[in-house]
Protein backbone atom coordinates (compact mmCIF):
# COMPACT_ATOMS: atom_id res chain seq x y z
CA UNK A 1 0.00 0.00 0.00
CA UNK A 2 3.03 2.18 1.37
CA UNK A 3 4.69 1.50 -2.12
CA UNK A 4 1.53 2.48 -4.22
CA UNK A 5 1.35 6.44 -2.68
CA UNK A 6 5.17 6.92 -3.37
CA UNK A 7 4.41 6.49 -7.47
CA UNK A 8 4.72 9.49 -9.35
CA UNK A 9 1.81 10.80 -10.96
CA UNK A 10 2.33 9.57 -14.67
CA UNK A 11 2.83 6.02 -13.09
CA UNK A 12 -0.49 5.89 -11.12
CA UNK A 13 -2.44 7.42 -14.29
CA UNK A 14 -1.35 4.80 -16.41
CA UNK A 15 -1.84 1.75 -13.78
CA UNK A 16 -5.39 3.23 -12.80
CA UNK A 17 -5.99 4.15 -17.01
CA UNK A 18 -4.63 0.27 -17.30
CA UNK A 19 -6.71 -0.83 -14.44
CA UNK A 20 -3.94 -2.91 -13.11
CA UNK A 21 -4.99 -0.96 -9.48
CA UNK A 22 -8.09 0.27 -9.17
CA UNK A 23 -8.64 4.44 -7.68
CA UNK A 24 -10.06 3.16 -4.91
CA UNK A 25 -6.88 1.54 -3.90
CA UNK A 26 -4.97 4.76 -4.85
CA UNK A 27 -7.40 6.36 -2.76
CA UNK A 28 -6.63 4.62 0.21
CA UNK A 29 -2.85 4.23 0.15
CA UNK A 30 -2.80 8.14 -0.26
CA UNK A 31 -5.52 8.64 2.86
CA UNK A 32 -3.12 5.89 4.91
CA UNK A 33 -0.11 7.34 4.54
CA UNK A 34 -1.62 11.03 5.25
CA UNK A 35 -2.55 9.02 8.56
CA UNK A 36 0.67 7.54 9.05
CA UNK A 37 2.81 10.96 8.82
CA UNK A 38 0.73 13.88 8.73
CA UNK A 39 0.14 14.26 12.07
CA UNK A 40 4.06 15.15 12.46
CA UNK A 41 3.85 17.94 9.69
CA UNK A 42 0.74 19.43 9.48
CA UNK A 43 0.23 19.46 5.74
CA UNK A 44 -2.94 18.85 5.88
CA UNK A 45 -5.97 21.58 7.67
CA UNK A 46 -8.70 18.66 5.99
CA UNK A 47 -8.35 15.57 4.30
CA UNK A 48 -11.67 14.96 2.03
CA UNK A 49 -12.37 11.07 3.23
CA UNK A 50 -15.45 10.39 2.15
CA UNK A 51 -15.14 13.13 -0.76
CA UNK A 52 -12.35 11.09 -2.17
CA UNK A 53 -13.09 7.58 -1.83
CA UNK A 54 -16.90 8.66 -3.45
CA UNK A 55 -14.38 10.41 -6.23
CA UNK A 56 -12.28 7.35 -6.84
CA UNK A 57 -15.54 4.61 -7.03
CA UNK A 58 -17.35 6.88 -9.40
CA UNK A 59 -14.19 6.90 -11.21
CA UNK A 60 -13.59 2.99 -11.06
CA UNK A 61 -16.93 2.88 -12.71
CA UNK A 62 -16.60 5.05 -15.00
CA UNK A 63 -13.08 2.78 -16.49
CA UNK A 64 -15.09 -0.83 -16.20
CA UNK A 65 -17.34 1.15 -18.28
CA UNK A 66 -15.52 1.62 -20.69
CA UNK A 67 -11.99 2.65 -22.55
CA UNK A 68 -11.49 6.49 -21.09
CA UNK A 69 -8.50 8.41 -20.72
CA UNK A 70 -7.66 10.75 -18.71
CA UNK A 71 -4.17 11.86 -18.18
CA UNK A 72 -4.77 12.51 -13.90
CA UNK A 73 -7.08 9.14 -13.47
CA UNK A 74 -7.10 8.23 -9.87
CA UNK A 75 -3.93 10.26 -9.28
CA UNK A 76 -4.56 11.89 -5.64
CA UNK A 77 -4.04 15.47 -5.54
CA UNK A 78 -3.53 17.84 -2.66
CA UNK A 79 -5.39 21.68 -3.00
CA UNK A 80 -3.72 24.74 -1.28
CA UNK A 81 -6.85 26.02 1.10
CA UNK A 82 -6.79 29.22 -0.58
CA UNK A 83 -8.46 27.50 -3.73
CA UNK A 84 -12.62 27.03 -3.01
CA UNK A 85 -13.73 23.68 -3.26
CA UNK A 86 -17.59 22.89 -3.58
CA UNK A 87 -19.01 21.58 -0.35
CA UNK A 88 -15.42 21.37 1.21
CA UNK A 89 -14.66 23.76 4.12
CA UNK A 90 -12.04 26.31 2.77
CA UNK A 91 -10.40 28.47 5.41
CA UNK A 92 -7.43 30.40 4.11
CA UNK A 93 -5.71 29.56 7.25
CA UNK A 94 -7.47 32.40 8.67
CA UNK A 95 -10.20 32.40 11.26
CA UNK A 96 -12.02 34.63 9.34
CA UNK A 97 -12.98 32.02 7.36
CA UNK A 98 -13.43 29.45 9.98
CA UNK A 99 -16.60 27.41 8.56
CA UNK A 100 -16.92 28.90 5.34
CA UNK A 101 -18.53 26.46 2.78
CA UNK A 102 -17.57 27.15 -1.06
CA UNK A 103 -20.67 26.95 -2.94
CA UNK A 104 -18.51 26.49 -5.63
CA UNK A 105 -15.39 24.97 -7.22
CA UNK A 106 -11.88 26.89 -8.41
CA UNK A 107 -11.62 26.49 -11.70
CA UNK A 108 -8.37 24.36 -11.23
CA UNK A 109 -9.97 22.31 -8.90
CA UNK A 110 -12.71 22.24 -11.78
CA UNK A 111 -9.75 20.75 -14.57
CA UNK A 112 -8.49 18.39 -12.45
CA UNK A 113 -11.44 16.66 -11.21
CA UNK A 114 -12.50 16.38 -15.14
CA UNK A 115 -9.04 15.03 -15.90
CA UNK A 116 -9.57 11.84 -13.53
CA UNK A 117 -7.92 13.86 -10.12
CA UNK A 118 -8.95 12.79 -6.47
CA UNK A 119 -9.11 15.83 -4.45
CA UNK A 120 -7.54 14.45 -1.79
CA UNK A 121 -7.83 17.17 1.26
CA UNK A 122 -6.69 20.88 1.55
CA UNK A 123 -3.58 21.87 2.89
CA UNK A 124 -2.34 24.36 5.01
CA UNK A 125 -0.64 27.84 4.32
CA UNK A 126 0.20 31.20 5.58
CA UNK A 127 -2.96 32.90 6.38
CA UNK A 128 -4.44 33.99 3.14
CA UNK A 129 -0.95 33.65 1.44
CA UNK A 130 0.63 35.98 3.21
CA UNK A 131 3.95 34.69 4.23
CA UNK A 132 7.50 33.37 3.76
CA UNK A 133 7.91 30.24 6.12
CA UNK A 134 3.87 29.17 6.92
CA UNK A 135 4.00 30.49 10.61
CA UNK A 136 1.15 33.25 9.73
CA UNK A 137 -1.31 30.08 9.83
CA UNK A 138 -4.17 30.62 12.32
CA UNK A 139 -3.74 26.53 12.42
CA UNK A 140 -0.04 26.30 13.51
CA UNK A 141 2.72 25.54 11.05
CA UNK A 142 3.79 22.85 9.06
CA UNK A 143 6.91 21.08 9.54
CA UNK A 144 9.69 20.67 6.67
CA UNK A 145 9.51 16.89 6.30
CA UNK A 146 13.70 17.14 5.58
CA UNK A 147 13.45 18.57 9.53
CA UNK A 148 11.37 19.10 11.22
CA UNK A 149 12.90 21.82 13.17
CA UNK A 150 12.26 23.97 10.13
CA UNK A 151 10.00 25.70 8.11
CA UNK A 152 8.50 23.94 5.15
CA UNK A 153 8.87 28.11 3.47
CA UNK A 154 5.81 29.67 2.36
CA UNK A 155 3.26 30.49 1.50
CA UNK A 156 2.37 27.37 -0.14
CA UNK A 157 4.26 25.54 2.87
CA UNK A 158 1.58 22.39 3.40
CA UNK A 159 1.75 21.92 -0.63
CA UNK A 160 5.22 21.69 -0.83
CA UNK A 161 5.30 19.60 2.34
CA UNK A 162 3.04 17.01 0.89
CA UNK A 163 4.37 16.68 -2.27
CA UNK A 164 7.46 16.00 -0.89
CA UNK A 165 6.32 13.45 1.90
CA UNK A 166 3.73 11.89 -1.35
CA UNK A 167 1.26 12.95 0.78
CA UNK A 168 -0.23 13.07 -2.34
CA UNK A 169 1.45 12.51 -5.77
CA UNK A 170 1.32 16.16 -6.69
CA UNK A 171 -0.66 19.51 -5.25
CA UNK A 172 -1.46 22.88 -6.32
CA UNK A 173 -0.77 25.93 -4.38
CA UNK A 174 -0.73 30.02 -5.23
CA UNK A 175 2.11 31.77 -5.96
CA UNK A 176 1.89 35.68 -5.64
CA UNK A 177 5.51 36.48 -5.07
CA UNK A 178 7.39 33.39 -4.71
CA UNK A 179 4.87 31.50 -2.77
CA UNK A 180 5.19 27.55 -4.44
CA UNK A 181 8.74 28.19 -5.62
CA UNK A 182 10.02 29.33 -2.33
CA UNK A 183 8.71 26.37 -0.55
CA UNK A 184 9.48 23.80 -3.66
CA UNK A 185 12.94 25.15 -2.97
CA UNK A 186 13.19 24.73 0.90
CA UNK A 187 11.09 20.87 0.67
CA UNK A 188 12.95 19.97 -2.67
CA UNK A 189 9.86 19.61 -4.96
CA UNK A 190 9.58 20.92 -8.26
CA UNK A 191 7.21 23.97 -8.45
CA UNK A 192 5.76 26.12 -11.08
CA UNK A 193 4.52 29.56 -11.25
CA UNK A 194 3.21 30.10 -14.58
CA UNK A 195 2.75 33.27 -16.75
CA UNK A 196 0.59 35.97 -15.22
CA UNK A 197 -2.85 34.98 -17.42
CA UNK A 198 -1.89 31.13 -18.14
CA UNK A 199 -3.61 29.92 -15.58
CA UNK A 200 -7.41 30.98 -14.73
CA UNK A 201 -7.83 32.50 -10.81
CA UNK A 202 -11.77 31.97 -11.01
CA UNK A 203 -12.01 30.42 -7.24
CA UNK A 204 -8.87 31.42 -5.79
CA UNK A 205 -9.53 33.74 -3.10
CA UNK A 206 -7.80 36.83 -4.05
CA UNK A 207 -4.32 38.34 -1.78
CA UNK A 208 -2.73 40.50 -4.89
CA UNK A 209 -4.85 40.27 -8.09
CA UNK A 210 -2.25 41.41 -10.54
CA UNK A 211 0.56 38.86 -9.20
CA UNK A 212 -1.49 35.55 -7.84
CA UNK A 213 -1.08 32.47 -9.78
CA UNK A 214 -1.67 28.98 -9.38
CA UNK A 215 0.75 26.73 -10.04
CA UNK A 216 1.85 22.98 -9.38
CA UNK A 217 4.02 20.83 -6.77
CA UNK A 218 5.58 17.87 -7.71
CA UNK A 219 8.25 15.37 -7.17
CA UNK A 220 9.85 15.53 -10.76
CA UNK A 221 9.17 17.69 -13.52
CA UNK A 222 7.27 15.25 -15.88
CA UNK A 223 4.48 15.05 -13.41
CA UNK A 224 4.35 18.79 -12.87
CA UNK A 225 4.23 19.52 -16.70
CA UNK A 226 1.19 17.25 -16.85
CA UNK A 227 -0.46 19.41 -14.33
CA UNK A 228 0.42 23.01 -15.84
CA UNK A 229 -1.05 21.09 -19.23
CA UNK A 230 -4.26 20.36 -17.40
CA UNK A 231 -5.35 23.41 -15.16
CA UNK A 232 -3.90 26.05 -17.82
CA UNK A 233 -5.72 28.12 -20.70
CA UNK A 234 -8.42 30.17 -20.84
CA UNK A 235 -11.44 30.77 -18.76
CA UNK A 236 -14.20 33.47 -19.13
CA UNK A 237 -14.39 33.83 -15.76
CA UNK A 238 -11.01 35.00 -14.99
CA UNK A 239 -10.82 38.29 -17.86
CA UNK A 240 -7.04 38.20 -16.92
CA UNK A 241 -6.95 34.43 -18.19
CA UNK A 242 -5.20 34.94 -21.70
CA UNK A 243 -6.67 32.75 -24.71
CA UNK A 244 -3.65 30.80 -26.07
CA UNK A 245 -3.16 27.30 -26.85
CA UNK A 246 -1.57 25.07 -24.32
CA UNK A 247 1.06 23.43 -25.51
CA UNK A 248 2.36 19.82 -24.99
CA UNK A 249 4.40 20.54 -21.82
CA UNK A 250 5.32 16.94 -21.18
CA UNK A 251 6.68 16.77 -24.60
CA UNK A 252 9.57 19.06 -23.65
CA UNK A 253 10.89 16.01 -21.33
CA UNK A 254 13.66 14.60 -22.79
CA UNK A 255 14.52 17.05 -25.09
CA UNK A 256 18.08 18.04 -25.79
CA UNK A 257 19.08 21.27 -24.81
CA UNK A 258 22.11 21.87 -27.39
CA UNK A 259 21.95 25.47 -28.85
CA UNK A 260 19.81 27.29 -25.86
CA UNK A 261 21.10 30.77 -24.33
CA UNK A 262 20.85 30.18 -20.97
CA UNK A 263 21.00 33.95 -18.86
CA UNK A 264 23.07 34.15 -15.95
CA UNK A 265 23.69 37.17 -13.74
CA UNK A 266 26.93 38.22 -12.45
CA UNK A 267 27.26 38.08 -8.42
CA UNK A 268 23.86 37.49 -8.20
CA UNK A 269 24.12 34.65 -5.42
CA UNK A 270 26.60 37.18 -3.38
CA UNK A 271 25.63 37.06 -0.09
CA UNK A 272 23.77 33.97 -0.47
CA UNK A 273 24.48 31.14 1.83
CA UNK A 274 27.58 29.43 0.60
CA UNK A 275 25.81 26.34 -0.33
CA UNK A 276 23.38 28.17 -2.36
CA UNK A 277 26.26 29.83 -4.20
CA UNK A 278 28.38 26.37 -4.54
CA UNK A 279 24.81 24.76 -5.82
CA UNK A 280 23.97 27.61 -8.62
CA UNK A 281 27.84 27.29 -10.16
CA UNK A 282 27.70 23.72 -10.42
CA UNK A 283 24.17 23.66 -12.07
CA UNK A 284 25.29 26.31 -14.63
CA UNK A 285 28.09 23.67 -15.18
CA UNK A 286 25.93 20.98 -15.60
CA UNK A 287 23.69 22.83 -18.16
CA UNK A 288 26.57 24.49 -20.19
CA UNK A 289 27.83 20.54 -20.77
CA UNK A 290 24.65 19.74 -22.13
CA UNK A 291 25.42 21.88 -24.97
CA UNK A 292 23.90 25.22 -23.92
CA UNK A 293 25.54 28.80 -24.39
CA UNK A 294 26.02 30.68 -21.18
CA UNK A 295 25.05 34.45 -21.62
CA UNK A 296 25.72 36.96 -18.92
CA UNK A 297 22.89 38.98 -18.59
CA UNK A 298 21.98 42.50 -16.29
CA UNK A 299 19.24 42.83 -13.71
CA UNK A 300 19.87 46.48 -12.70
CA UNK A 301 16.99 47.12 -11.11
CA UNK A 302 15.82 43.62 -9.30
CA UNK A 303 17.43 45.22 -6.12
CA UNK A 304 14.23 47.22 -5.82
CA UNK A 305 12.25 44.50 -6.21
CA UNK A 306 11.51 43.90 -2.56
CA UNK A 307 9.85 47.50 -2.10
CA UNK A 308 7.95 47.30 -5.42
CA UNK A 309 6.30 44.23 -4.43
CA UNK A 310 5.52 45.49 -0.96
CA UNK A 311 3.90 48.38 -2.22
CA UNK A 312 1.67 47.11 -4.92
CA UNK A 313 1.02 43.27 -2.93
CA UNK A 314 -0.24 45.58 -0.26
CA UNK A 315 -2.36 47.79 -2.00
CA UNK A 316 -4.07 45.29 -3.32
CA UNK A 317 -4.64 42.83 -0.57
CA UNK A 318 -5.81 45.68 1.53
CA UNK A 319 -8.33 46.22 -1.27
CA UNK A 320 -9.20 42.74 -1.55
CA UNK A 321 -9.29 41.96 1.86
CA UNK A 322 -11.98 44.37 2.23
CA UNK A 323 -14.50 41.64 1.52
CA UNK A 324 -14.00 40.46 5.02
CA UNK A 325 -16.14 42.22 6.61
CA UNK A 326 -18.67 38.82 8.84
CA UNK A 327 -21.56 39.96 6.55
CA UNK A 328 -22.20 37.30 4.18
CA UNK A 329 -19.81 34.62 5.39
CA UNK A 330 -17.25 33.82 7.75
CA UNK A 331 -16.29 35.05 11.10
CA UNK A 332 -19.09 37.62 12.47
CA UNK A 333 -18.44 39.00 15.83
CA UNK A 334 -21.01 40.75 16.93
CA UNK A 335 -20.55 44.87 18.44
CA UNK A 336 -23.10 47.58 19.51
CA UNK A 337 -23.36 48.83 16.09
CA UNK A 338 -22.61 47.71 12.53
CA UNK A 339 -19.33 49.46 12.20
CA UNK A 340 -18.32 47.83 15.84
CA UNK A 341 -19.27 44.52 14.42
CA UNK A 342 -16.86 45.13 11.34
CA UNK A 343 -14.14 46.27 13.78
CA UNK A 344 -14.30 43.25 15.75
CA UNK A 345 -14.88 40.79 12.98
CA UNK A 346 -11.92 41.88 11.49
CA UNK A 347 -10.05 42.63 15.00
CA UNK A 348 -10.37 38.78 15.41
CA UNK A 349 -10.63 37.21 12.67
CA UNK A 350 -7.32 38.40 11.42
CA UNK A 351 -3.71 37.54 12.50
CA UNK A 352 -1.25 39.85 12.70
CA UNK A 353 0.46 39.70 9.61
CA UNK A 354 -2.90 40.27 7.23
CA UNK A 355 -2.88 43.23 9.65
CA UNK A 356 0.21 44.82 9.20
CA UNK A 357 -0.26 43.86 5.22
CA UNK A 358 -3.49 45.84 5.17
CA UNK A 359 -2.43 48.58 7.16
CA UNK A 360 0.67 49.28 4.80
CA UNK A 361 -1.08 48.51 1.37
CA UNK A 362 -3.96 51.50 3.03
CA UNK A 363 -1.02 53.61 3.71
CA UNK A 364 0.24 53.58 0.30
CA UNK A 365 -2.89 54.17 -1.48
CA UNK A 366 -3.77 56.90 0.63
CA UNK A 367 -4.09 60.31 -1.05
CA UNK A 368 -0.80 61.88 0.41
CA UNK A 369 1.32 58.85 -0.58
CA UNK A 370 -0.15 57.48 -3.84
CA UNK A 371 2.47 58.86 -5.87
CA UNK A 372 5.49 58.94 -3.69
CA UNK A 373 4.94 55.17 -2.78
CA UNK A 374 1.79 53.24 -4.79
CA UNK A 375 2.61 55.28 -8.66
CA UNK A 376 6.02 55.52 -8.41
CA UNK A 377 6.71 51.41 -7.54
CA UNK A 378 4.25 50.87 -10.71
CA UNK A 379 6.69 52.41 -12.45
CA UNK A 380 9.59 51.04 -11.01
CA UNK A 381 7.75 48.02 -11.96
CA UNK A 382 8.05 48.94 -15.44
CA UNK A 383 11.94 49.14 -15.41
CA UNK A 384 11.86 45.36 -13.61
CA UNK A 385 10.10 44.48 -16.54
CA UNK A 386 12.27 45.90 -19.16
CA UNK A 387 15.31 44.42 -17.56
CA UNK A 388 13.89 40.98 -18.83
CA UNK A 389 12.77 42.36 -22.13
CA UNK A 390 16.23 43.20 -22.81
CA UNK A 391 18.13 39.92 -21.19
CA UNK A 392 15.42 37.75 -23.34
CA UNK A 393 16.71 39.16 -26.50
CA UNK A 394 20.26 37.66 -25.89
CA UNK A 395 18.91 34.30 -24.28
CA UNK A 396 16.69 31.83 -24.09
CA UNK A 397 16.10 31.01 -20.16
CA UNK A 398 17.45 32.48 -17.09
CA UNK A 399 18.91 31.03 -13.99
CA UNK A 400 19.02 32.03 -10.43
CA UNK A 401 18.73 30.86 -6.87
CA UNK A 402 15.33 30.48 -5.76
CA UNK A 403 16.12 30.89 -2.18
CA UNK A 404 18.99 32.80 -0.59
CA UNK A 405 19.27 29.78 2.29
CA UNK A 406 18.56 26.19 2.92
CA UNK A 407 15.02 26.47 4.98
CA UNK A 408 15.26 27.65 8.43
CA UNK A 409 14.38 27.30 11.70
CA UNK A 410 10.42 27.94 13.17
CA UNK A 411 10.68 30.95 14.92
CA UNK A 412 13.90 32.49 13.21
CA UNK A 413 12.47 35.18 11.74
CA UNK A 414 9.23 36.09 13.17
CA UNK A 415 10.70 39.07 15.10
CA UNK A 416 12.10 40.11 11.77
CA UNK A 417 9.43 41.06 8.86
CA UNK A 418 12.45 42.46 6.49
CA UNK A 419 14.77 39.39 7.37
CA UNK A 420 11.50 37.29 6.33
CA UNK A 421 10.77 39.28 3.17
CA UNK A 422 14.84 39.14 1.85
CA UNK A 423 13.63 35.25 1.41
CA UNK A 424 11.69 36.16 -1.56
CA UNK A 425 14.39 38.44 -3.44
CA UNK A 426 14.52 36.01 -6.27
CA UNK A 427 10.88 34.91 -6.68
CA UNK A 428 9.39 38.50 -6.91
CA UNK A 429 11.23 40.01 -9.82
CA UNK A 430 9.76 37.78 -12.16
CA UNK A 431 6.38 37.77 -10.33
CA UNK A 432 6.54 41.90 -10.83
CA UNK A 433 7.15 40.90 -14.81
CA UNK A 434 4.26 38.44 -15.18
CA UNK A 435 6.79 35.92 -16.27
CA UNK A 436 7.09 32.10 -15.35
CA UNK A 437 9.23 30.70 -13.39
CA UNK A 438 10.28 27.40 -11.99
CA UNK A 439 12.10 26.15 -8.98
CA UNK A 440 14.03 22.79 -9.38
CA UNK A 441 15.85 20.78 -6.55
CA UNK A 442 19.64 21.42 -7.48
CA UNK A 443 21.17 19.47 -4.28
CA UNK A 444 21.72 19.54 -0.76
CA UNK A 445 23.06 22.13 1.62
CA UNK A 446 25.84 20.53 4.00
CA UNK A 447 23.04 20.12 6.76
CA UNK A 448 21.21 17.91 4.58
CA UNK A 449 18.75 20.20 3.25
CA UNK A 450 17.37 20.80 0.18
CA UNK A 451 18.06 23.59 -2.58
CA UNK A 452 16.49 25.11 -5.12
CA UNK A 453 17.52 26.57 -8.88
CA UNK A 454 15.06 29.06 -10.21
CA UNK A 455 14.81 29.27 -14.10
CA UNK A 456 12.70 31.65 -15.76
CA UNK A 457 11.17 32.02 -19.19
CA UNK A 458 9.29 34.91 -21.05
CA UNK A 459 5.92 35.20 -21.23
CA UNK A 460 4.20 32.36 -21.97
CA UNK A 461 7.45 29.82 -22.69
CA UNK A 462 6.39 27.92 -19.78
CA UNK A 463 7.87 24.95 -22.66
CA UNK A 464 11.38 26.04 -21.54
CA UNK A 465 11.24 25.63 -18.53
CA UNK A 466 9.91 22.36 -18.24
CA UNK A 467 12.50 21.32 -21.21
CA UNK A 468 15.81 23.03 -19.04
CA UNK A 469 14.19 21.41 -15.95
CA UNK A 470 14.11 18.33 -16.83
CA UNK A 471 17.16 17.97 -18.98
CA UNK A 472 18.42 19.71 -15.32
CA UNK A 473 16.69 16.67 -13.76
CA UNK A 474 18.02 14.19 -15.51
CA UNK A 475 21.61 15.02 -16.12
CA UNK A 476 22.13 15.49 -12.12
CA UNK A 477 20.19 12.46 -11.22
CA UNK A 478 19.42 14.37 -7.52
CA UNK A 479 16.24 12.55 -6.36
CA UNK A 480 15.39 14.35 -3.11
CA UNK A 481 13.59 11.84 -0.74
CA UNK A 482 13.20 13.53 3.00
CA UNK A 483 14.01 11.32 5.37
CA UNK A 484 11.32 8.47 6.38
CA UNK A 485 10.48 8.84 2.08
CA UNK B 1 3.57 46.48 15.51
CA UNK B 2 5.04 50.22 14.78
CA UNK B 3 8.76 49.98 14.97
CA UNK B 4 8.33 46.71 11.94
CA UNK B 5 6.18 49.57 9.86
CA UNK B 6 8.88 51.88 10.10
CA UNK B 7 11.19 49.77 9.10
CA UNK B 8 9.69 48.32 5.90
CA UNK B 9 8.59 51.95 4.80
CA UNK B 10 12.09 53.02 5.68
CA UNK B 11 13.39 50.63 3.56
CA UNK B 12 10.93 51.23 0.27
CA UNK B 13 12.47 54.74 0.63
CA UNK B 14 15.28 53.15 -1.20
CA UNK B 15 12.87 53.39 -4.49
CA UNK B 16 13.81 57.35 -4.19
CA UNK B 17 17.11 56.83 -5.49
CA UNK B 18 15.12 56.76 -9.39
CA UNK B 19 13.88 59.32 -11.15
CA UNK B 20 11.25 57.52 -12.72
CA UNK B 21 9.32 60.67 -13.32
CA UNK B 22 8.84 59.77 -17.75
CA UNK B 23 8.19 55.90 -16.96
CA UNK B 24 4.85 54.45 -17.19
CA UNK B 25 3.30 52.16 -14.78
CA UNK B 26 2.89 49.04 -15.03
CA UNK B 27 -0.63 47.88 -13.16
CA UNK B 28 -0.97 44.92 -15.16
CA UNK B 29 2.03 42.69 -16.25
CA UNK B 30 0.45 40.67 -19.15
CA UNK B 31 -1.74 42.79 -21.08
CA UNK B 32 -5.20 40.85 -21.64
CA UNK B 33 -6.84 43.01 -24.51
CA UNK B 34 -10.73 42.73 -24.94
CA UNK B 35 -11.35 40.78 -21.73
CA UNK B 36 -15.13 41.39 -22.21
CA UNK B 37 -17.79 38.77 -22.75
CA UNK B 38 -20.77 39.06 -24.12
CA UNK B 39 -23.40 40.74 -22.13
CA UNK B 40 -25.80 37.33 -21.95
CA UNK B 41 -27.48 36.30 -19.46
CA UNK B 42 -26.02 32.87 -17.42
CA UNK B 43 -26.86 30.77 -15.17
CA UNK B 44 -25.85 31.68 -11.55
CA UNK B 45 -25.15 30.04 -8.35
CA UNK B 46 -28.52 28.89 -6.39
CA UNK B 47 -29.17 31.52 -3.36
CA UNK B 48 -29.52 28.73 -0.62
CA UNK B 49 -25.82 27.30 -1.29
CA UNK B 50 -24.66 31.15 -1.47
CA UNK B 51 -26.67 31.64 2.13
CA UNK B 52 -24.97 28.40 3.49
CA UNK B 53 -21.93 29.73 4.69
CA UNK B 54 -23.78 33.17 6.29
CA UNK B 55 -23.67 34.35 9.85
CA UNK B 56 -27.14 34.85 10.04
CA UNK B 57 -29.73 34.97 7.07
CA UNK B 58 -33.24 36.33 7.21
CA UNK B 59 -35.89 35.45 4.85
CA UNK B 60 -33.96 34.53 2.12
CA UNK B 61 -31.24 37.15 2.39
CA UNK B 62 -28.64 38.02 4.64
CA UNK B 63 -29.22 39.27 8.02
CA UNK B 64 -26.75 42.57 9.01
CA UNK B 65 -27.02 44.92 11.71
CA UNK B 66 -29.17 48.22 11.30
CA UNK B 67 -26.99 50.31 8.51
CA UNK B 68 -29.91 53.13 8.67
CA UNK B 69 -30.59 54.99 12.30
CA UNK B 70 -34.59 55.73 11.18
CA UNK B 71 -37.50 54.73 13.30
CA UNK B 72 -39.77 54.64 9.96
Amino acid sequence: MSELSRLSVTQLAAAVTERRVSAIEVTRAALERIAQHDADIHAYLYVDREGALAAAAQLDRLLAAGDVSLPLAGVPIGIKDNLCTRGVRTTCASRILEGYIPPYDAHVVERLRAAGAIIIGKLNLDEFAMGSSNENSAFGPVRNPWDKTRTPGGSSGGSAAAASLALAAATLGSDTGGSVRQPGSYCGVTAIKPTYGRVSRYGLIAFASSLDQVGPLARNMRDAARLLGVIAGRDARDATSVDRPVPDYEAECGRELRGMRVGVVKGIADGCDASVKQALALAIERIAALGCEIVEVELPHQRYALSVYYIVANAEASSNLARFDGMRYGLRVTGEDLRATYQKSRAQGFGAEVKRRIMLGTYVLSAGYYDALYLKAQRVRTLIQQDYARAFERCDVLLTPTAPTPAFRLGEKLADPMAMYMQDIFTLPPSLAGIPAVSVPCGLSPEGLPLGLQVCAPAFEEARLVRVGQAFEAVSGFRPEPPGF
Amino acid sequence: MKSELDAILGHMEELNELDVSSVPPTFHSVSAASALREDIVTESLPREELLRSAPAQEAGGFAVPKVLDTDG
